[in-house]
């Protein structure tokens, strides 16, 4: 055992097993370190989710608290505007023409409101079912576009709540949007299938793809927020044939059983 | 004897409007006003009225319940649901609460005196809303409605049927290898099939695999 020859003052002779020791001291310490980094980036990232949750809760009870009063105060009076001037008798003709195109812009204003509305929120979006809501909605896209969008939904259970019905269907309705704006398609399938462990969203469009910068996961911040609330996952696969998402939401506990 | 006829809306200038409105015509009368559903309801032993008009938004008790207690209760009475909203999925539930009809706030004063007037006769008047069939995929094609199969699933099987592997069937369609295994878990769900050896049976035996085969036939040659 050599190291114990060694006399006491003779530092040089101890310096390299003194060196390793602080070395591998410095290592523990930096391991240590980073150890508790990854801890505090963990709690940092749940503390920006539930931010984010709650950002998200925010803005849907004000988008309801909005819609609510445009609906009941700017779209009643205007509906009553209306009642009241075709209620009138005009002494000329002049005056009933006046009154006509008064009644043609109130109409506008009527429509424009109804569609701010509903872009909010569907009316009475829980007491309704969800199939209806999502049928409504792609009803009203048939109507409106150049591109065709299929829909298919299989027998829907109601396994959801209502926040997360209405996060699901604020994803569709951003995939929709997201197409409509962007993909330049001229058609999309919209599935959203019922399998009993999880629900399966997939969006379909056979457009020019998406930007590199959004499938490296750049931009879709609100889809991929609401996926993560949803404790889901989302698969985008996208090309110059087109766009795939694929997003998987798992049923919870407490509405499966 | 004219129609009786009873308002409920929470809008006091809406009501007056229509109740000016209404008064231009001889054969009908309207003879209360009520504010919400309940005060509504509360009128009725006192005096029936041949029909109501009801907005679905209003406190205490809305269009739609109202409209309910009404057709369990006073079947005779008919209702009209005035509402500014004009969702698919409203009107459906209006029709399902029993209401005979559904108007929009901002319609013309001509559709207000016709549908009350169609309601009256016994008749039943809706706006008339496109619809979506749930199974919308290519009609023409009865294979693909049979099943549901999207255009895109379609694809896929035919490629299947040239026992062509995941991975050349992802190349083929320029999709990943995972979207091509979630189009064959759904496409096996759809067909209710539970191994991939029904699956090559069930293309194999089904008489529409001649349709495709002849479709791809087809696309081979042009």
């Amino acid at each position: 055992m050599h190291f114990f020859e060694y006399k006491s003052g003779d530092v040089t002779g101890m310096l390299p097993l003194i060196g390793m020791w602080s070395i591998i001291t410095v290592l523990i310490f930096m391991l240590y370190k980073i150890e508790s980094y990854k801890k505090k980036e963990f709690i940092l990232l749940n503390r920006i989710y539930e931010q984010q949750e709650h950002e998200l809760d925010i803005q849907e009870a004000e988008r309801r608290r909005i819609a609510a009063d445009l609906h009941d105060e700017i779209g009643s009076s205007l509906a009553a505007i209306r009642m009241n001037l075709q209620s009138l008798s005009y002494s000329s003709v002049y005056d009933e023409e006046r009154a006509t195109s008064l009644l043609e812009l109130v109409d506008q204003t009527s429509q424009n409101v109804r569609r701010a509305t509903h872009n909010l929120i569907p009316p009475h979006f829980e007491t309704t079912p969800f199939t209806s809501i999502l049928q409504s909605y792609f009803s009203s896209l048939d109507s409106q576009g150049a591109i065709a969008f299929h829909y298919y939904c299989n027998a829907y259970q109601q396994h959801f709540s209502s926040r997360q019905e209405l996060l699901i269907y604020r994803i569709v309705m951003e995939l929709t949007h997201n197409i409509i704006r962007h993909a330049k398609a001229s058609e999309a399938t919209v599935q959203i299938l019922f399998c009993p462990t999880y629900l399966e969203i997939m969006v379909e469009d056979n457009g020019i793809g998406l930007p590199a910068a959004v499938q490296q996961g750049i931009g879709l911040n609100s889809v991929q927020s609401r996926v993560r609330l949803l404790d889901g996952k989302i698969h985008i696969d996208s090309g110059r044939c087109g766009t795939t998402f694929i997003i998987h939401v798992p049923v919870s506990c407490e509405h499966a059983c | 004897m004219p129609v009786n006829i009873m308002l409920a809306d929470d809008h006091r200038l809406f009501t007056t409007g229509i109740r000016n409105l209404l008064g231009t015509d001889p054969a009908l009368r309207v003879t209360h006003i009520a504010t919400n559903g309940q005060e509504l309801l509360d009128l009725f032993p006192v005096r029936l009225p041949d029909m109501v008009l009801i907005d679905i938004n209003m406190p205490v008790m809305n269009g739609l319940e109202a409209c309910r207690l009404i057709r369990d209760h006073y079947p005779k009475v008919k209702v009209i649901i005035v509402s500014g909203y004009n969702d698919a999925h409203l009107i459906t539930e209006a029709m399902q609460a029993g209401a005979r009809g559904y108007l929009l706030k901002d319609c013309n004063a001509e559709d207000l005196f016709h549908t009350i007037h169609l309601v009256n006769s016994g008749q039943t008047s809706f706006p008339f809303r496109p619809h979506l069939p749930v199974k919308n995929f290519e009609t023409d094609n009865a294979f693909l409605q049979q099943f549901n199969l999207t255009r895109r699933e379609k694809e896929i099987l035919q490629l299947i049927s040239r026992q062509h592997t995941n991975q050349q069937i992802a190349d083929h369609l320029h999709l990943s290898i995972y979207t091509i295994e979630t189009h064959r878990k759904n496409i096996m769900k759809k067909l209710q099939l539970k191994t991939p050896a029904a699956l090559m049976k069930f293309i194999l035996t089904h008489p529409c695999h001649s349709v495709i085969f002849g479709f791809y036939c087809l696309v081979l040659l042009s």
